[in-house]
C-alpha cells in the first residue's frame, strides 16, 4: 500500500467505513509509515477537540412547543385549501377525525347536558354545535371560498346569509351546512381555528337589531346578536378573546 | 384514527432529532433567528410529506430537510443584496489550500489543544458544505450512507468532502493558533 492510497483511507478507517481487509492493510502500513502514522494522530485529535470542544447548540426552552404549535395549526389550515381543490377525500376524512375527537371530549359535556338544557339559555346553541362536531354533520358545502358557500344557501333557506371568509385574518372558512335550531331552519358557517371549529348559526332574527351577547355554557362560548334582520349566534371553545375577534369581524362584515 | 396517530408519530420523531436538527440548522446558518426561521419552515415540509413518506431513517430525513431550508434561507439572503460571510462557491478539489499538507507534530498538540474558540473560528470559514459534513459526521455521528442521504449527494462524495474538510480544518486551526501565539 502506497502512502498516497493509505492517505485516502485512514478518515473512512477511523469513521469505521472501511472493509476488514483494507483496515488490516492500512493498519500495517500506518505501524510503520510515520507520515501516515501522524496522519491517524491529527484526525483523531481534530475528532476528539471536535467532540470535546465544539459549542454545542443547544435548542431553547419553548422552541419545541413552538415548532409542534407550528405543525399543529397547519392541519386546518391544510384542509381548508384541500377543500378547496377537487380532491376532497383527505380533508373530509381530517374532518371526521376532528369531528371525533372533538365528540368524544364533548360526550362527558353532553351526558350533563339534558339535566341542564332547560336552564341554560345557550343550550341549543352548543346542542347543534356538537351535533355538528358528529361524523360527516359539519358541512353541506364544504369550501373556503365566500363565492361557493354563499350561492349554496339559495334556494334552500328564504334569506339572505352574507358569507366572508376571513382566512387572512386567522379565521378561514371552512364550509357552510344547513341546520336546525330551535325547530328553525337556520344556516351554519363554519370556521377554522387552528385545531378548533367555530360555528356562526344565521337565521331570522325577532328584532331587526339586537346587542351582543355572550355567555359561557358549558364550556363553550356562545355569543348572539342581531343585525340586519339576522340573528347571528356564534358558538366555539377557543379562548372568549379569540372568539370575541371573529365576533368583531363578522359584525363589521 | 390514522391522522392522528401520524400526528404523534410526528410530534415523538421531532421531539427526538430536535436538538440534532437544532444543532445542524445552527451551524447552516449565521443566526440563532435565521436558524429558527429554518427550523419552522423544514418542521413544516416535513410535517406534510410525513405521512406519505413515512421515512425509514427519520433522523436522516428530517436532517435532510433540515439543511435544505437553510440553504433555502441563505439563497433568499443573497437574492435579498445582503452579504454573507461565507464563500460563494465550493472551491474546485486542486484548489483546496490543505490537499498535501503534511504538517509536523507540534500541529497534532495544537489540533489536540485548540480551544473551542479557534475551532468553531476554522469551522466558519468552511463552505456549508464541508462544514456540514464534518457535523453530520462528528457531531451527530451519521454514517457516509445517512450523510449521502442527509446532503442528497453519492457516498463516494461524502467521504472526498470530508476529507477535504478535516485537511482545511487542520489548516485553519494551525494557522488560527499561530496567528494568535505570534
Amino acid at each position: 500500500m502506497t502512502c498516497a492510497e493509505a492517505n485516502r483511507l485512514i478518515g473512512p478507517w477511523l469513521d469505521d467505513e472501511l472493509d476488514v481487509r483494507s483496515v488490516v492493510e492500512l493498519e500495517g502500513h500506518v505501524a510503520r509509515c510515520p507520515t501516515c502514522g501522524r496522519e491517524k494522530n491529527e484526525l483523531l485529535a481534530l475528532r476528539e477537540t471536535a467532540r470535546e470542544r465544539l459549542p454545542r447548540f443547544d435548542p431553547p426552552p419553548g422552541l419545541e412547543e413552538r415548532l409542534l404549535r407550528t405543525v399543529r395549526e397547519e392541519r386546518p389550515l391544510r384542509t381548508v385549501r384541500e377543500t378547496a381543490a377537487p380532491r376532497r377525500r383527505p380533508a373530509r376524512r381530517w374532518l371526521r377525525e376532528v369531528a371525533m375527537v372533538a365528540a368524544a371530549a364533548g360526550v362527558a359535556v353532553a351526558a350533563t347536558s339534558s339535566l341542564q338544557r332547560s336552564t341554560d339559555p345557550g343550550g341549543e346553541i352548543v346542542d347543534a354545535h356538537l351535533r355538528s362536531l358528529q361524523a360527516g354533520h359539519l358541512t353541506d358545502v364544504a369550501s373556503s371560498d365566500q363565492h361557493t358557500v354563499k350561492p349554496w344557501f339559495q334556494g334552500k333557506i328564504d334569506f339572505g346569509v352574507p358569507v366572508r371568509d376571513f382566512a387572512a385574518e386567522g379565521f378561514p372558512l371552512v364550509g357552510g351546512r344547513l341546520d336546525m335550531v330551535g325547530g328553525r331552519p337556520v344556516a351554519a358557517l363554519v370556521y377554522g381555528r387552528r385545531q378548533h371549529l367555530i360555528n356562526v348559526f344565521v337565521g331570522p332574527a325577532a328584532d331587526r337589531d339586537q346587542p351582543l351577547r355572550s355567555i359561557s355554557s358549558r364550556g363553550y362560548r356562545v355569543s348572539s346578536w342581531a343585525q340586519g334582520g339576522l340573528e347571528y349566534r356564534l358558538v366555539t371553545d377557543i379562548a372568549a378573546a379569540e372568539a370575541d375577534q371573529l365576533v368583531a369581524l363578522l359584525r363589521a362584515a | 384514527m390514522p391522522a392522528s396517530t401520524s400526528l404523534s408519530d410526528f410530534e415523538q420523531a421531532l421531539r427526538t432529532h430536535l436538538a440534532a436538527a437544532h444543532h445542524l440548522a445552527r451551524w447552516l446558518t449565521r443566526t440563532q433567528a435565521d436558524a429558527e426561521d429554518a427550523l419552522q419552515e423544514a418542521v413544516l415540509r416535513a410535517f406534510r410529506s410525513f405521512d406519505r413518506l413515512r421515512p425509514a431513517s427519520p433522523r436522516a430525513w428530517l436532517l435532510r430537510i433540515v439543511r435544505n431550508c437553510c440553504y433555502d434561507l441563505r439563497k433568499q439572503h443573497e437574492r435579498d443584496g445582503e452579504t454573507t460571510l461565507e464563500e460563494e462557491a465550493l472551491p474546485p478539489d486542486a484548489a483546496s489550500p490543505a490537499l498535501g499538507m503534511r504538517p509536523e507534530n507540534p500541529e497534532t498538540r495544537l489540533l489536540r489543544m485548540a480551544d473551542a474558540q479557534a475551532l468553531e473560528n476554522a469551522l466558519r470559514d468552511l463552505v456549508p458544505e464541508y462544514r456540514e459534513v464534518f457535523l453530520l459526521r462528528e457531531i451527530e455521528g451519521l454514517s457516509y450512507k445517512e450523510i449521502a442521504e442527509v446532503a442528497g449527494i453519492p457516498v463516494g462524495t461524502v467521504m472526498s468532502r470530508l476529507s477535504r474538510a478535516r485537511a482545511q480544518l487542520r489548516v485553519l486551526i494551525v494557522a488560527g493558533e499561530n496567528k494568535e501565539t505570534a
